[in-house]
């Protein structure tokens, strides 16, 4: 697709040269072309109001907004679905780090090679471009949409934003202490720095409560916060520590694969876990390292604090949010993900209103239907609605590493926002055989994704 | 097409399809088995001490293993409790269909495949298998008789070509081709039909290839003899879902 709006000449080379692409421009391989300047978005001046350096595009282009599971699935899985589609996918971070495997990676159970991947090598893989660059504004009308690195002019736009936290729901409304939990005690559910710095707190670990919580609310991995339990409490064994983790839980009974989890606690952890259920945090002391429940009081040395998770703040900015979700989730079709009245945006992966577990391959195999869905759609046809599959290994024990799993399916019950698991198979009997196949799993899905 | 006698369970699925596709074969697909390696060897199974292995030595149901039609490329070979049919027609999304000949040995029992999951090509291995049979069902899907990749959960039916029965897998498992020789109840291994994945498979798994079979071995092909062995004892864990 050419873009018409092309900048001048004058305005382009310092564009470049602002993108540092002088160099590349002067062989070539950028070519706009046209005289006028582009107009600003009304929000938006400057040298972001140049298109962004892309090859011209080569088909209806499918912008996709964040590089995570979603995002990723979808820049491979558009171009498999319909190969005239030309994707970029946009995403600020220089590196891909899973969250998927990366408590076994705490545990040492893996190396951090494993987990981290490279966005060139996506591209690469999928034929794709990749745009290292956040969305800043977005004109549907106009299908525009706004980077830091220039505006795109898109065919089908996907935002695949994944997840914010949202700290008012532990009763912390101030601003600076928001951001003294966020530095001192991140809860590690938004890869890579957060991850980073948990594997350092446990190196430095030296005795006393490891502060663990799962928050309410529908949230990221919902096994997550469990398998993180065992993990730290395997770890402080396996390192001889003279301390526990203590896992505050506002359900009553671990919310998933509860009878594997809880078999777990008492047989591989009894000395180095306190599971506390039914316990809703309502406010945090930083300065004296406390939290404070409907009922009781926990000191900690150390602690990773989970807040409810809301969809990423871009959603709700963008005017996408449903009205009433308490987690701003975007308003779309619940089957068919587009923003209700426009067929040309979709939202996907953690941001989507549907009760799904917010996890990987929730992500990965509903961005494979959103992406035939739209590939058919572009031919004029209809894409039957398939469920999404959670899958989900969880790591109970690291030495030796051993896994429970469950996998599962949903049924929409034909009417507004009714759904229901569906086929729901759950292995809660640990096994090394697990553990290894735990680890296959995010392995199959970085080589399909990374190639 | 279709062995109407020996067809089991499965048999009009199998000639259902195979009815079906009748136009594609008078369209020129009449070859009679669609090869996925040309110049596949003729490779001998033998056992561990070097001799030819006998097909009376596998017993019904055991999960075997040998490398080919490349020293790193693994094969499941099991005794099935009961003939499969004498042909079936394969077919995988986006791809030619394509003709399994069956099982071979006295009463067409011994079947054999490559252990690469045509999913996301996990495969079996010295350290750990994910591919492995049981008569027994799995707790995944409830499939019974049947080969369960536990790292994502495809199952494929041993008993007609290695086709899909669930989980996300688009493509039978390729198969490998044996020739039974009556007279010494021997097996040999003389080609694979079905979806061609040694290159994904190389290049996805080169790094941890080269260290299993070293620099030099691990794209070698299989020689005039094979080694085939009980998976249990070649593998040390056999991964269960």
């Amino acid at each position: 697709m050419e873009d018409p709006e092309g900048p001048s000449g004058a305005s382009r080379r310092e564009f470049l040269k602002l993108t540092g692409l002088g160099t590349l421009a002067a062989g070539g391989a950028l070519a706009t072309s046209s005289a006028e300047a582009a107009p600003a978005s009304p929000r938006l001046a400057g040298p972001l109001a140049q298109p962004a350096p892309l090859p011209k595009a080569k088909g209806p282009r499918c912008m996709i907004i964040g590089g995570g599971w979603s995002g990723l699935t979808l820049a491979k899985y558009l171009r498999e679905a319909e190969p005239r589609f030309d994707v970029v996918l946009v995403e600020p971070s220089s590196l891909f780090f899973s969250c998927p495997l990366s408590n076994l990676w705490l545990g040492e159970v893996i190396d951090l090679d494993l987990l981290t991947h490279s966005y060139v090598d996506a591209a690469r893989a999928g034929g794709y471009v990749w745009l290292q660059a956040m969305l800043a504004d977005l004109d549907r009308e106009k299908r525009r949409a706004w980077t830091t690195a220039g505006y795109v002019d898109y065919d089908y736009l996907f935002l695949a934003p994944g997840i914010d936290y949202h700290y008012p729901s532990l009763g912390v409304d101030d601003p600076e202490q928001q951001a003294m939990i966020a530095t001192h005690w991140p809860a590690g559910f938004r890869p890579g720095s957060e991850h980073l710095s948990i594997k350092r707190k446990l190196e430095d670990f030296e005795e006393g409560v490891f502060l663990l919580n799962v928050p309410p609310g529908n949230y990221r991995c919902y096994s997550g916060p469990y398998e993180r339990a065992c993990v730290i409490a395997g770890w402080l064994k396996r390192e001889g520590i003279a301390g526990k983790v203590v896992l505050l839980d506002p359900h009553e009974r671990p919310a998933i694969k509860a009878d594997g989890f809880l078999h777990a606690f008492e047989t591989f952890h009894k000395d180095h876990l306190e599971y506390v259920p039914g316990t809703t945090i309502t406010g945090i002391d930083p300065e004296g390292r406390k939290v404070m429940t409907e009922f009781d009081e926990y000191d900690f040395a150390d602690a990773c604090i989970y807040p409810r998770v809301r969809a990423a703040r871009l959603i709700e900015r963008l005017g996408l949010a449903k009205r009433n979700s308490p987690q701003f989730e975007a308003d779309i079709d619940p089957l068919k993900y587009n923003v209700r009245g426009d067929e040309r945006v979709y939202v996907t992966g953690d941001a989507r209103p549907m009760p799904f577990s917010k996890s990987a391959n929730t992500a990965y195999t509903e961005a494979q239907y959103v992406a035939r869905l739209v590939a058919a759609r572009e031919n004029g046809r209809d894409e039957p609605w398939v469920s999404p599959v959670t899958s989900c290994h969880s790591m109970v024990s690291i030495d030796p590493p051993m896994s429970i799993s469950i996998e599962s399916r949903y049924r929409h019950d034909g009417k507004g926002d009714g759904w229901d698991f569906a086929g729901v198979k759950l292995i809660e009997e640990p096994s090394e055989g697990l553990g290894k196949a735990n680890v296959e799993w995010g392995r199959g899905l970085y080589l399909d994704l990374f190639g | 097409m279709t062995d109407v006698n020996g067809g089991r369970r499965h048999f009009l699925k199998v000639c259902g399809k195979a009815a079906l596709s009748a136009p594609a074969v008078a369209a020129g697909l009449s070859a009679q088995y669609s090869w996925a390696m040309e110049d596949a060897p003729r490779t001998r199974l033998v056992d561990a001490s070097g001799a030819p292995l006998k097909a009376s030595a596998l017993k019904v149901h055991e999960n075997w293993t040998f490398q080919y039609p490349w020293l790193s490329v693994p094969v499941l070979m099991i005794r099935l409790d009961e003939p499969t049919v004498k042909q079936a027609l394969m077919y995988g999304k986006g791809a030619q269909p394509y003709y399994w000949p069956g099982g071979a040995g006295p009463d067409r029992t011994i079947v054999a495949y490559v252990a690469i999951c045509a999913h996301l090509l996990s495969y079996n291995a010295p350290d750990v298998s994910y591919l492995v049979y049981h008569k027994a069902r799995n707790r995944l899907t409830r499939h019974g008789r049947a080969i369960t990749c536990c790292a994502h959960g495809s199952v494929y039916d041993p008993a007609v070509g290695g086709q899909v029965l669930a989980g996300p897998a688009k493509h039978p498992l390729a198969a490998v081709v044996l020739e039974y020789d009556a007279q010494t109840d021997g097996l040999t291994a003389t080609g694979i039909v079905g979806t061609d994945l040694h290159r994904k498979f190389f290049r996805a798994h080169r790094r941890e290839l080269r260290k299993t079979y070293g620099r030099k071995d691990w794209r070698r092909r299989a020689g005039s003899t094979a080694v085939a062995m009980p998976l249990k004892e070649w593998t040390k864990l056999m991964v269960r879902c």
